[in-house]
């Protein structure tokens, strides 16, 4: 495992039916990113048509299997058959994503992008040596989806991949045996506990969806902001760090460490926070 | 030289005919109470019950009846209990040696009944008078009613289950139904069947019946074929028991039917089945926040029709008439109904065992007895790595131990589980029912999978069902699972 990597993320999320199709030109552009950084080899994931969201395939054809990280199940070479469904669209889920060197498995990788219509939600994380600017980073990832997605909002940050960061997007985090076995023992008072702000974000990407209106996770380094949230966070008249504006409908506030903690503060006195 | 043998049997059988001479002695008055008692609870009275008493114990002392003042303390207490309309209440009384049951009661009653002093000290002198009084049923006779009695249940639990499931019917969405009284109907003609049909048998044994007799009684519809649990209370069970491996012993024979009402001893866990059937049409039952009444709740609007049903009960059903409507709402009633018997049980032994272990060990939820544990259903994954065996089975032998989780499978689908088709139907490494009816999952990762997408492969497959039957689910990766 490689402790010392530090990813930067970008996550945006916008309104979706669950089997919407995921757009053959967003996966071009993503495939493109992995081009320009020489990244490979590239494994997938995908949902619909032939593919199992729980399945690991190679983005290549040939003959043969490939065994990876002590697995006794092959990894299998799918380019074609992926080509396909996707120009068929009939892939709701796509994730691709190139292994570190030294990886122990799936969850250590060097760039993952990916794009879900189950949490309205496209996501690209990448080695910070390789993309070191969240706003840079943010900026990247709107050319690619904007045109394709109906973005309403996002986030861009830093956090260690051993943290990680795709599953922080979507409130998730390490689980381990001991909190498995907390709520199978916990049942009954399991539904009525106390939620982390992590939890409440997850529970809100699939039930009340404010995200998607004017609310906020938080302050990150960027933000991508419809003009609601602009709205509700007063940032034209009372600015605090930089707004810059993305098109007609989106905008990009920047935010240094010093100004997040004033954002901050200026999200929970609207009642713009998701908590 | 004295015959201290025969001597000692004479002795024996001159009290085995008094104890004989004494019950039926005492049957006219236990009938009478019997029948006032189902009268109360059956509400005859009202709310002016008390008086009613009040003329039936003045009614038994004329007729040379006393019963004694902490008998009737006891049963009065009953009958309040009744008329506050607490079950749990009466259930307590049960622990503390008073009954539910009207014969149980009266049991009870009888023991401490004293004998007036206008009647005759002579044994035979008491029966004759109350012979005189009210003439017993006896013989042939009294086995017949008591096996019209036990039909006449059986009619009734029909009935009764109809009408929860017409209400069910008639229910919409998301609606609660109150189904508290009608469980208490049926728990209690289960056990006046029960009552009838151990009269019946204590007939043969005592009367010596025919063979052919004994088959009536083996031939006889019982709850079980209305998918209903054959006993609701453990000491009429046990009775049963005894009361069959004496048939047997005396006919020198084992018939197949007796052994299958033995099995049926431990219905209360066969009900656990019941609860896939419920979880698969979306009907989740819940005791109410408020006065811990059971209701029900219909979370999809699905037909009755599209579950499956056990055969021995629509055998049941149509040998006792029913057309094919009747059938799907009674099959739903009735897996209804068991169920609340099985949570009503283990509730109550749940609450015995862990109250003192829950308070000295801080909140964590009562753990069942391995001897009670239900079956993990299914099989383990296929072989991956060296942790994805061991987790998936430590989780799932977990929920076995919580009473929380009525079923548990591993590596089981959707749909076989829950006995439903499903689009996306996935097979997770530990699924398991809650008491309350929502569906918990557990995947193991293997190193070739990602967290966010099986999470959204578990989240996908949770959204398929019923709003109040989504419970959670959680993906482990095993590098962290023991961090």
């Amino acid at each position: 495992m490689s402790d010392s990597a530090v990813i930067t993320s970008t996550a945006l999320f916008y309104p979706a039916g669950s089997d919407d199709p995921i757009p053959y030109a967003w996966f071009e552009r993503a495939l493109g990113v992995f081009e320009e950084f020489k990244l490979s080899p590239i494994l997938f994931t995908a949902g619909g048509g032939p593919f199992e969201l729980d399945d690991c395939y190679l983005l290549e054809d040939g003959p043969g299997e490939i065994y990876r990280w002590g697995d006794p199940v092959p990894i299998r070479r799918a380019r074609e058959s992926f080509f396909q469904a996707l120009k068929a669209q009939q892939l709701y889920s796509v994730r691709l994503d190139a292994p570190r060197a030294d990886s122990q498995d799936r969850s250590e990788w060097r760039a993952t992008i990916a794009a879900s219509s189950i949490s309205g939600k496209a996501y690209f994380g990448i080695d910070q040596d390789l993309m070191p600017s969240p706003t840079a980073l943010m900026r990247r990832t709107c050319e690619m989806a904007h045109d394709l997605f109906p973005i309403r909002y996002g986030f861009s940050y830093q956090m260690p991949l051993r943290d990680l960061p795709d599953c922080y997007s979507g409130g998730s985090g390490r689980t381990n045996l001991a909190d498995a076995l907390y709520m199978i023992r916990h049942r009954r008072e399991w539904e009525n506990r106390q939620l982390t702000p992590d939890e409440k974000w997850k529970k809100e990407l699939t039930e009340g969806k404010r995200h998607l209106q004017d609310h906020f996770r938080g302050a990150f380094p960027a933000n991508l902001l419809s003009t609601d949230h602009v709205k509700k966070a007063d940032l034209i008249s009372s600015p605090i760090g930089t707004l810059s504006q993305f098109n007609d409908e989106l905008w990009i506030w920047e935010l240094s460490d010093s100004e997040r903690s004033e954002a901050e503060l200026r999200l929970r006195a609207k009642n713009a926070l998701i908590d | 030289m004295l015959d201290i043998y025969g001597i000692e049997a004479n002795r024996r059988a001159l009290l085995a005919d008094l104890k004989q001479l004494i019950e039926e002695a005492l049957q006219p008055f236990a009938d009478d109470l019997r029948e006032f008692l189902e009268r109360v609870r059956g509400g005859a009275f009202g709310p002016n019950w008390r008086d009613a008493w009040d003329t039936f114990v003045e009614t038994q002392a004329d007729a040379g009846f006393n019963i004694e003042a902490d008998s009737a303390s006891r049963l009065v207490q009953l009958m309040e209990s009744w008329e506050r309309g607490h079950k749990a209440q009466a259930r307590i009384l049960t622990k503390a040696g008073a009954t539910t049951s009207p014969t149980s009661a009266l049991l009870s009653a009888v023991q401490a009944l004293q004998t007036d002093r206008a009647i005759e000290p002579s044994s035979s002198t008491f029966v004759q008078r109350e012979i005189a009084r009210k003439p017993a049923v006896t013989g042939h006779g009294f086995f017949n009613s008591k096996l019209d009695e036990a039909q006449a249940c059986l009619t009734s639990i029909k009935e009764a289950l109809e009408a929860v499931g017409q209400k069910l019917d008639g229910s919409e969405v998301d609606e609660s139904v109150d189904v508290d009284s009608d469980v208490d109907a049926v728990e209690e003609l289960i056990w006046r069947y029960n009552d009838a049909v151990e009269s019946a048998r204590a007939a043969w044994l005592r009367e010596n019946l025919s063979g052919n007799d004994n088959t009536r009684l083996l031939q006889m519809r019982t709850p079980l074929s209305l998918g209903l649990p054959q006993f609701v209370d453990d000491g009429q069970a046990e009775r049963a028991r005894r009361q069959l491996a004496q048939i047997s012993h005396r006919l020198g024979v084992r018939d197949e039917r007796q052994d299958r009402l033995i099995t049926g001893l431990r219905v209360l866990d066969w009900a656990a089945t019941a609860a896939g059937l419920l979880a698969g049409g979306g009907i989740v039952i819940h005791a109410a926040k408020t006065g811990g009444k059971w209701a029900v709740v219909k979370t999809i609007a699905i037909g009755a029709g599209g579950m499956a049903i056990e055969q021995a009960t629509e055998s049941g059903l149509r040998g006792l008439g029913a057309g094919e409507q009747t059938i799907r709402g009674v099959r739903l009633a009735a897996a209804i109904i068991s169920l609340i018997f099985l949570r009503r049980k283990r509730g109550i032994e749940a609450e015995a065992e862990s109250k003192a272990p829950l308070y000295k060990e801080g909140p964590e939820n009562p753990r069942r007895p391995r001897s009670e544990a239900p079956t993990i259903e299914g099989t383990l994954d296929r072989p991956r790595t060296k942790y994805h065996l061991f987790l998936q089975q430590a989780v799932a032998e977990e929920m076995q131990a919580m009473y929380d989780y009525e079923r548990i499978a591993t590596n089981t689908s959707m749909s076989k589980f829950l006995g439903r088709k499903f689009k996306n139907d996935i097979r997770p490494d530990a699924i398991g029912l809650t008491r309350d009816g929502k569906v918990d999952m557990v995947e193991i990762l293997s190193p070739g999978q990602t967290k966010v997408e099986l999470e959204d492969k578990l989240s996908t497959a949770m959204n398929q069902l019923p709003s109040a039957m989504r419970g959670e689910f959680i993906a482990i990766d095993p590098k962290d699972a023991f961090k």
